[in-house]
Formats: structure tokens, C-alpha cells, sequence
């Protein structure tokens, strides 16, 4: 109650972080510069490190959720940033646009050169910063995964997020070369050496054989032939296997190209919609909302805190412990109210 | 201000030289309703309350302290004198003992002279330094200016016989005081009146500084508590069960 009263008798101090949050909000978004926004649907069909359970059910994570992860990760590199803003457009435009990219505090006049963000950087800088906020990965469901890009232009925010899905498919490809290559070379050593010990158990047999013609071919009824035989047919079983490996691992190498792991099912479109202000004026004012009250619930906790005045009778009973006669609730002027003593 | 020929049987014992600001002669129920004019009504109610409360046998004077200026205390003093006449008929006379920044006078539209500051020069009757207020509301002004003399003049009032002859003369006598704190008479003339009432004003008076005022006095006085209008709506109020 005591919170209230504060609250009430300095309401104009209470009410003003309230209304100046509201308004610094929507000033802010008001001078951010118009965004646009191109979307892309991907497919998402790969297997999941670590997903080798027997059923989907069994899976912790959605080959979507998945992806989403891996441009997240990406996105926050310089380089692969970088190479998304030379291939779709962005740092040309910038070059040309010094101004037109500043957005937040940058876009404010008089605020550029003191953000971040602002013009003071490099365009490189600027690309690095920006783009993981330009670009928005949702996962529509377990096999769909939407790419947003946002851009001053829709031409633009279409080319960043083409230039996206080519660096990122680009990525994933030169990675899985890299381990296929890895794969083919550890197993081509591997074929080798087996085939280098079925030969020398299969000569060793064949000498055996020669020194013993009255042994049969397999061995039967001599024990040495038969050790020799026995040798010969694992070593034979373990270069198959090995081949077979090697062949798979040659296959997926001649297959790079093509195991993105995902197909574009709807291609980011240069008429792409312009981002509602409406929308960001509510959220923006939701914020602005939000922090007002904060510091207004603040000021009057501090006001509540400090006043160290008797607020009522019972106030003065309790602190003072005097007797109180009476209780007028205001003199002179204004309407005034006697109440008893003891009702207050 | 004017003056009354009123019916009062407690009239028939003013003192031939009381001073008469007027010469117009008015009915009780007139006296009434412009004594009912200088203060609310609603203050008018809560001084009854509290002279319910603190008055006992015996006891024909109070004294309205504050621990700061500004908290109320002029408006209850008069209250307290109109209420002791509209509601008993008691002759009442209300002494403005705060002389370094005297209201009453101006409260009851009359002037500032004479006042106890000429009074305690000399063997004076009391009689011929007060003026009619209202009905039988009778002020003792300050009187002009002291020029920072107050603690001599509150020191002569106290040897002198003022006061006898004041509480001799009237049913009641209250006394508007200097506040407790910030003025050099402010205890002194708290001393010397019989009952203490101190006026707080809430929302605006430390806690500290009225514990510090009622500690310098002799005990414990009792209070009135002023401004406590809440500025919560009613509708909330009764929604968090502050009002009935």
C-alpha cells in the first residue's frame, strides 16, 4: 500500500521512464531504414553424426535442427561471412551504400560514429557484424528448415540468401571431399596390406602343397596344410571386406558433389516483402514498454524507501508510539475529510 | 470583522474593556455561521474528535505545536477555539505565542496590534489587548514585529501575569505555538501551556524530526495527524482491503 501511495503522489515521475521508453522505441524504429525480407525452404535428408539409433523415434535431434546448427555456426565466422557478402552482393552494396547499411543505434543522426556498428569500420567489419543479424534459420519441422535474409532491397536480401546457400553447400561438399579422400587413402593402404598377406598365405600354401603332393588341395587329414588353408581363407574374407570398404569410400568421393544433404525446395525470390513496421513498432514498443516499467518501479521502490515521512495515524503509532487524537486528511483548502482516530 | 450584542448569558460577564473590532450587532446563529466560514467544517470535526480525546477535568488550556513549520498548526489552534465556543459556549481566547512569523491576526482578518509583544511592557490589564474574533472567539495577537526579541518577550510573558489573568478571564485559552524545532521559543512556549497538542503533517514530516520534538518535551504529547488523504482511488483501496 505504502508502494502504491509513492506510486500515486509522484505519478508524473512514475509515469514519465514508462512514456519515454514508449517513445524512444518508436523513435528508434522509426529511423532504422526499410527492410525487406527473401525466403528459402531447404529439404533437409541427412544422416545425424551421432543418430545411429534403430528407429526415428529413438533420435535426439531433427536432421533440420541439425543444419540449423551448422549455418548458425558458420554464420558467426568471419570468413564464411565474408564470403557470403562478396558472392551475394552485400559488400559491393555497401561500398557503394556507405551510409545506406548503418541500422540500430547507427541509423540515429549524430549516433553513427559512435556505434559499433556504424560507418567507422571497415565494410568488412560491417559484413562480419551484420549479416548474422540479416539472416534468420528456422526449422519449419523435422525435414524443412526456412532461411530469412534481410536486406535493405529485396534484390539484394534474394542475393545474400542465394550467395548463403551456395557458401554453405560449398562448405558441406569441401568437408565431406576432405573426409572421403581420408577415407579412400586409409583404405587403399589397407586393401594393400591385405592383399600383400593373402599372397604370401596363398604362396606358402602352394609351396606346402608342392613339398606334399599326397596332400589334398585343402589340407584334409594334414595338420599344417589344413593351418595354411584356414589362413589363406581369412586372409581372403578380410581383403574382401577391406575392398569393399575402399570401393564405398571411392564411391562417396566420386558422390561428393551431390551429398549437400539438402535440396533447395523453394529458391529465395528477388520480390521479396518489405518487414512490417507495424509488427516491429509493437515489438519494439513492448520492449520500450517493459524497461520503462522497470526503472519506474525503480524510482518509485527508491522513493518508497527514502520517504522516511508518517505516512498515517497508524504510522505514527507504531513508530513514534504516540497517542493520535484524531486524523484530518488535508488543511487548509482542498476537500478535507476528518476520519476517528482509530480508522485510519 | 464585526462585533455582537449576542444573547449570550456567558456574554454578561465580558470584561468592560474588551476590545470591540465593530459595532454592527449580530445574532448568535450569525456569529455561528461566520465562524463556521473561517474553517472547514471537516476541520471543524476532527478538532471535536480530538478535544474528545485530550480534554479532562481540569484542563481549560491547550497549546498546538508542530515539530516544523507548515504542518497545520494555525488552522487546528482556531479550530480548537471555535469549537470550544460553538459546541460548549465557552468564552475561548486563542494566543498567537509563534512571534516570529504571527498568522492568526491575519487568519481572523484583524490587525497585529495590540499584541502580548506591548502587553508584557507593562502592568496591563489583558482585557484591553483582545480582540473579538468571532462569537466569543477572542484573539491575543503577538503583536508587531520583534526583530528577533521573541525569547525575551516569551520569557517576560512567563514572569509575568498574563497567563493567570488570561485562564482567569476565559473558559479556554489555546495557545498557537511557534514549532518544537527551528525557533528559539518553541520548547519555552510549549512549557508553559497546559496541554501539548502536536500537529503532523503526514507525507511531510521526517519520523526523526517529530520523535526529536516530542523527545524535548516534558511527555509524551498527543497528536493530530494532518493531510492523510490517501492518493490511491477509492476503487483500489477497497480492492487491496484498505477501506471499507
Amino acid at each position: 500500500m505504502r508502494f502504491l501511495e509513492t506510486f500515486f503522489r509522484h505519478r508524473i515521475v512514475a509515469i514519465l521512464p514508462v512514456v519515454l521508453g514508449l517513445a524512444v522505441a518508436a523513435g528508434y524504429v522509426l529511423v532504422q531504414p526499410r527492410q525487406y525480407t527473401s525466403t528459402a525452404s531447404l529439404w533437409v535428408d541427412l544422416t545425424v553424426p551421432g543418430n545411429a539409433a534403430a528407429s526415428a523415434a529413438e533420435q535426439y535431434e531433427d536432421p533440420s535442427t541439425y543444419l540449423q546448427s551448422q549455418i548458425q555456426e558458420l554464420l558467426a565466422t568471419r570468413s564464411f561471412a565474408l564470403a557470403v557478402g562478396q558472392s551475394g552482393g552485400l559488400i559491393s552494396y555497401l561500398q557503394d551504400h556507405p551510409q545506406s547499411g548503418a541500422s540500430g543505434l547507427a541509423a540515429i543522426p549524430g549516433l553513427g560514429a559512435l556505434s559499433s556498428s556504424g560507418s567507422a569500420g571497415s565494410v568488412d567489419d560491417r559484413v562480419a557484424a551484420d549479416l548474422p543479424n540479416m539472416v534468420s534459420v528456422v526449422t519449419a519441422g523435422p525435414q524443412v528448415l526456412n532461411l530469412v535474409v534481410s536486406g535493405p532491397s529485396p534484390q539484394l536480401a534474394a542475393a545474400v540468401a542465394r550467395a548463403l546457400i551456395r557458401e554453405f553447400t560449398s562448405q558441406v561438399v569441401t568437408a565431406a571431399q576432405s573426409d572421403d579422400q581420408t577415407s579412400v587413402s586409409y583404405y587403399g593402404q589397407q586393401v594393400a596390406q591385405a592383399q600383400l598377406s593373402l599372397q604370401q598365405a596363398q604362396q606358402q600354401l602352394t609351396e606346402y602343397l608342392a613339398a606334399h603332393p599326397k596332400v589334398p588341395a585343402d589340407g584334409t587329414g594334414d595338420a599344417t596344410a589344413t593351418e595354411l588353408y584356414e589362413a589363406v581363407q581369412i586372409d581372403q574374407t578380410s581383403y574382401q571386406s577391406l575392398l569393399s570398404q575402399y570401393q564405398q569410400a571411392q564411391l562417396d568421393l566420386a558422390n561428393a558433389k551431390s551429398q549437400s544433404g539438402f535440396e533447395v525446395m523453394d529458391a529465395p525470390a528477388a520480390g521479396g516483402t518489405a518487414v512490417s513496421i507495424t509488427k516491429k513498432l509493437v515489438e519494439a514498443g513492448a520492449a520500450g514498454l517493459l524497461i520503462g516499467l522497470l526503472v519506474s518501479a525503480l524510482i518509485v521502490t527508491g522513493l518508497t524507501w527514502a520517504d522516511r515521512t508518517a505516512r498515517d495515524a497508524a504510522d505514527v503509532r507504531r513508530v513514534l508510539g504516540l497517542e493520535v487524537a484524531a486524523s484530518i486528511e488535508q488543511i487548509p483548502g482542498g476537500t478535507v475529510t476528518s476520519t476517528p482516530a482509530g480508522e485510519t | 470583522m464585526s462585533t455582537e450584542a449576542v444573547s449570550s448569558p456567558r456574554l454578561a460577564r465580558l470584561h468592560p474593556g474588551a476590545r470591540k473590532a465593530g459595532s454592527a450587532s449580530v445574532s448568535r446563529a450569525e456569529a455561528a455561521a461566520q465562524a463556521r466560514r473561517l474553517v472547514p467544517g471537516e476541520l471543524l470535526d476532527g478538532c471535536r474528535q480530538a478535544l474528545q480525546r485530550v480534554a479532562a477535568p481540569g484542563v481549560r488550556s491547550y497549546g498546538i505545536t508542530s515539530s516544523i513549520r507548515g504542518e497545520g498548526r494555525t488552522s487546528v489552534a482556531l479550530g480548537f477555539a471555535l469549537v470550544e465556543w460553538l459546541d460548549h459556549e465557552r468564552r475561548t481566547v486563542v494566543v498567537d505565542l509563534d512571534f516570529e512569523a504571527p498568522e492568526l491576526h491575519r487568519r481572523l482578518d484583524l490587525p497585529d496590534s495590540p499584541g502580548i509583544s506591548e502587553l508584557v511592557e507593562g502592568h496591563n490589564n489583558v482585557e484591553d489587548f483582545l480582540q473579538r474574533a468571532v462569537g466569543d472567539v477572542w484573539l491575543l495577537s503577538a503583536g508587531p514585529s520583534l526583530d528577533g526579541d521573541a525569547p525575551r518577550c516569551l520569557s517576560r510573558l512567563a514572569q509575568s501575569t498574563v497567563m493567570s489573568q488570561l485562564v482567569e478571564w476565559a473558559d479556554t485559552v489555546v495557545f498557537d505555538l511557534p514549532p518544537i524545532l527551528g525557533t528559539p521559543t518553541g520548547l519555552e512556549a510549549a512549557r508553559l501551556c497546559g496541554t501539548p497538542v502536536m500537529v503532523i503533517r503526514a507525507g511531510v514530516t521526517p519520523l526523526a524530526r517529530i520523535k526529536e520534538a516530542t523527545d524535548a518535551l516534558p511527555a509524551p504529547p498527543p497528536v493530530i495527524v494532518n493531510g492523510v488523504s490517501s492518493s490511491v482511488p477509492r476503487w483500489l483501496r477497497r480492492m487491496m482491503g484498505d477501506v471499507q
